[in-house]
Formats: C-alpha cells, structure tokens, sequence
C-alpha cells in the first residue's frame, strides 16, 4: 500500500512539474499595413447533413476540428475519412466535435452528405458535415488559412489534408495533415492540451 | 498444466517463426524501419531528439541510428521530430544557414558524410503564408524549405538574404542515414544538425521553390521499354511518393534506375517553375545521387546555362564528394515568357543498376513578401 501511495505521489509531482506544452494562437495575420490581426473563427453560417442551421454559435465552448473534402473524391478523402473516424473514436466521450466543409456545391446535397454522414458511423453531433454558398465556402476556408478549387471549367477538383485544431474561443491553435501518423499523434496530443487548458 | 505450458510454448515458438520468416521477406527499407523502431522503443540506442537553441543558432542531434548493412538512398534508419523556436513568442526571425554532420554517438567524433542520406525541412503552408495572408500560395505546392543531402552538407544564403520565420511556426524536420560502402561492421551514428538564424533587420526574404526530374513509365508494365527509356530503367523506388501524373495522363517518377553506361536525361522544367513575374534566383542546392556526373539547369529560349552543378563521386568507393550549390547576392534574372529544362548526365561505373534522382531547392527574392515585411518592421 505504501509503495502504491509512494508511486501515485512521485507521478502526481512528475506531471505538476513537467513543463507544461503551450499551443500557439495562429488566427491572425498581418495586414496590409504591417499591423497584427487576431480573429476568431465566430460567424459563419452553413448547413448541416441533417438541412439544419449550423453557425459559429454551434462551437462556442467545443473545441473543434475543421477540414474540406467532398464525398465523391478518390484521392486523399478516403485515407481522410478513416483517420478522423479513428479521432472521433478516440475522443467519443470529449469536447470535441469535427466540422468537414464539402467544396462539390453542386454533387454534394444534404442527402448525399447524409449518406456519407452516415457511412462513418459516428454521431452527428459529433462530426457534422456541412454545405454552404460558393461565397460562405470561400469566406470560412480564408478563416482556416486554406485554398481549395472547384472549378467547374477546369473540371479540377483539390483541397488540402490539413486540418485545422479550434479551441472553445474559436481561435486556430494547429495545423496538421491527417495523412501523416506523426502529425496525428501530435494532434491527439494537441488535443489532450486544449481538453485541459 | 503441462500441456498448456506446450500449447503456449509451441504457440510461441510459431509467432517467433512468422515473426522472423515476414521480417526476412521485407525490402531492406522496410526492414530498417522495423528494426529502428524496436531498437529506439527498447531504449537499446538513443531514440530522443535534443534540441537546443541560443540566439544565433538552433542545434538538433538526431536519436542514435544503427548502421548494421548497406543502404542506399531513401533505405536507412530514419527519424522526424517537430521544431518550434518558441511557441510563446511571435517574433520574426531569419534562418540563413543550415549544415548537418554525422557523429560518433559514444565519443562526439566526426564521422564521414557517407553516412547522411538527407536531412528535409518542411514548414507549414498555412502559417508561413497564412501569416502573411498570402493565402493564393497555399496548396501550390510541397511545403518543402530545403534538403541537405549526400555531398552537399551545408549551405549558407547570400549575405543579407534569409527565409523568414516566426517563432511559435511549427517545421517538420526528418534526417535519414545512408551507408553504401561498409559491409563487414555493425555501429552507430547520429546526425547533428545546426541551422544559424537572426532577429537582425536588414534582411531580404527568399522564396523557396524545388523543381525536379521526373520520366515517364508505364505502371503496369514497368519492365517494358517506354519513350526510348531502356527495360527497368524508370522503376519507382517508392511509388506512394514519387510517382506523378502529366497533363497527358502519363505516369512520371522522379526515381528511376540508371545502368552502366553514360546517359543523358533532360526535362523541361518550366510548368514546375511556374514563374509569374520577373525574377531573381539566389541560391540552387542540388540534390543527387551517386554516379550523378553533371547537373544543369538551362535557359532553353536564350540557349544559356544558367547553373551547372559538376559532381565530384568518390574515386574508390560509392559515394559523392561534392555536388557544388551555388549563391549569388546579384542573382539569376529569370522569366515568365522562357522555358527552362533541366538536364542530367549519369556515368555508372558498376554492374547492378542503381537509383537516381535529381532535384534542386530554389531560392528566389521573394518581393511580395519584402514589402509585407518592411510594413511590418515599420510598425513593430
């Protein structure tokens, strides 16, 4: 029993002395005129798989994941999908919730993204698939830092493996691509920090 | 009792068989990263990064890897860890010089750079640019800084030119070790990596950009002869990451398997170049493998040499003594109306084909981001 006690204590001091991982805000820019900007990610409105409103006031107080993507992609969607189902998983019972914004405006309906929603079987509180307007989808990828094309011209069709990590005051706090193992250990341990902050 | 004690004995003894017999049946790459995972997971040679920093200098000694066998390119123990300055600040840096050495892990001696495959630096697209809110840069391409490689161990950026970065920017760096010599001993290196930065002002940004030769094979025939391309000669070393798709649906490599013989490849380089506005090139690192004779970079519409890597190899064993890098302050004017090609002659001196590959990390004076930045200093 001592040397339990002994053993819990020891790791009870390791853990409050360990320095403590900070995660750095990266939701700013600098302007036009040099000047820093912080923002937050705290006014978007898009729809979700289920034909209801979804806005920014849905992840006050979540810490949240964001990606883009569309159902009928072939290349990186698929290996995407299974790893944020394994986060899902891995954070089921946590303040966590996933947001993949679908860049096909046209393909991609509330059914179909129901249908895929409900192909991860996961919760669709948990992850939530979401549409919205040419300019919503340009706005909220500006937000996240990214560029994405759906050009119906060029028939040319891409978005980043990144996703971004948002904390419960809606700030960006990292970026990771969900097709690197080494970056996904990052982020579930990225996770765990904000989960405690 | 004793029967289950056979049961679980036998049962074992089997695990250990399919263990070994699926080990054996591994590429020599594979069977390094297995191997270097048990090695470092048992603590059985140092599996940490150290990293240490001071005002001028970020140092990373990489964890111990075992050298037990012959690996060539992109097939030795390797290791990746994350850097970050300072995750609490956000001040603007410059890094301006990068060099990696291999060491002894026992006595801290020098070793010989037959023993760095490559050391990459990658940054992250949405906080360089983002930063910068040059988000049309995003996705345009592998958000690679540079690669030290096998015969150019270190590079300095021309005298007042640097690659700005913040502190709290997160880089994803991986070094590899290479070994295509020693066969008769077993033993250990690490790599210690020194990249010099500074807070001083007065500097110029650069805008790196890798271009690099891909040929064309067929996937599901890869041993038939394609586009004058000899039988095997164009065989991806590692598909996942080498192999790419024209514009005509053709599949290209960026490795490919040279023979005994004196060849030369050439590609036109211009689409990678992707040049919009007028610009200037400061510094080329190449990136070659052995047997690599001489490396060019063209200007095909004034018929001009722009940069010419000649490869020193080792004159008794496999290996490259130098693949010169290039730097200018002044630098190469380049255009957005020029083609470009990139050209490549091999000389293999030995029997067995061996791999190859040709790249070059490009700097060029990134002006949009000069302006951003003298907006900035202004201001803070």
């Amino acid at each position: 029993m001592k040397t339990k006690l002994f053993s819990v204590l020891i790791m009870t001091l390791f853990i409050c002395c360990s320095p403590r991982k900070e995660l750095p805000i990266l939701s700013n820019y600098i302007d036009e005129n040099g000047i820093k900007k912080n923002y937050l990610i705290d006014d978007f409105q898009f729809t979700n798989q289920l034909g209801k409103n979804f806005t920014s006031e849905n992840t006050k107080g979540k810490i949240h994941l964001a990606n883009f993507f569309f159902t009928s992609c072939p290349s990186i969607c698929p290996p995407m999908r299974e790893k944020l189902i394994d986060i899902a998983i891995t954070f089921k019972k946590d303040n966590l919730i996933i947001l993949s914004f679908s860049i096909d405006l046209k393909k991609d309906s509330t059914s179909v993204l129901n249908n895929y929603s409900n192909a991860t079987n996961i919760s669709k509180d948990k992850w939530v698939f979401l549409k919205g307007t040419p300019s919503e989808l340009s706005k909220i990828a500006q937000k996240f830092k990214t560029s994405y094309s759906n050009s119906k011209n060029s028939g040319d069709f891409y978005h980043s493996s990144y996703v971004a990590l948002m904390d419960t005051k809606q700030q960006i706090r990292g970026f990771y691509d969900i097709l690197n193992e080494e970056d996904i250990l990052l982020l579930k341990e990225d996770i765990h920090i904000l989960l405690n902050e | 009792m004793k029967k289950w004690y056979k049961i679980i004995l036998l049962l074992f003894c089997l695990a250990i068989t399919s263990g070994i017999l699926y080990y054996s049946s591994l590429s020599n790459r594979h069977q390094a990263i297995i191997k270097t995972y048990v090695l470092h997971s048992l603590n059985i040679i140092d599996s940490e990064w150290i990293k240490y920093t001071n005002s001028k200098n970020i140092q990373l000694s990489s964890p111990t890897f075992h050298i037990d066998n012959v690996y060539k390119s992109m097939e030795g123990p390797k290791a990746s860890t994350y850097y970050t300055l300072d995750p609490e600040k956000d001040n603007l840096h410059w890094m301006t010089a990068f060099n990696i050495k291999a060491i002894n892990p026992k006595t801290n001696n020098q070793l010989s750079n037959d023993f760095i495959c490559h050391f990459n630096i990658d940054y992250q697209d949405q906080v360089h640019h983002g930063k910068w809110n040059l988000l049309n840069r995003v996705n345009k391409q592998y958000p690679r800084l540079l690669s030290l490689s096998h015969g150019v161990e270190n590079i300095t950026f021309p005298k007042g030119y640097g690659y700005p970065f913040f502190s709290n920017e997160k880089f994803f760096i991986t070094s590899q070790a290479l070994n295509h010599n020693v066969i008769d001993s077993s033993f250990n290196v690490k790599h210690e990596i020194e990249i010099e930065y500074s807070n001083k002002r007065n500097h110029k940004p650069l805008y790196p950009k890798t271009i690099y030769m891909m040929l064309p094979f067929k996937m599901d025939d890869i041993d038939v002869p394609h586009n004058d391309i000899p039988a095997n000669s164009c065989i991806p070393v590692e598909t996942k990451n080498h192999t790419y798709l024209n514009e005509k649906g053709e599949t290209l490599s960026g490795h490919w398997k040279i023979f005994k013989e004196e060849k030369i490849y050439t590609y036109n380089t211009t689409k990678q170049l992707a040049i919009k506005d007028t610009v200037t090139l400061h510094q080329i690192t190449p990136h070659l493998h052995p047997f690599a004779k001489k490396f060019t970079l063209k200007d095909l519409t004034t018929n001009t040499t722009l940069y010419t890597c000649n490869v020193i190899n080792h004159e008794n064993n496999i290996g490259l003594t130098n693949t010169p890098a290039f730097f200018s302050k002044k630098g190469i004017t380049m255009y957005p109306t020029h083609e470009y090609q990139l050209e490549l002659i091999t000389h293999s001196t030995l029997e067995e084909p061996q791999d190859m590959m040709a790249s070059l990390f490009l700097f060029f004076y990134d002006k949009e981001m000069d302006l951003k930045i003298k907006r900035y200093y202004h201001e803070n």
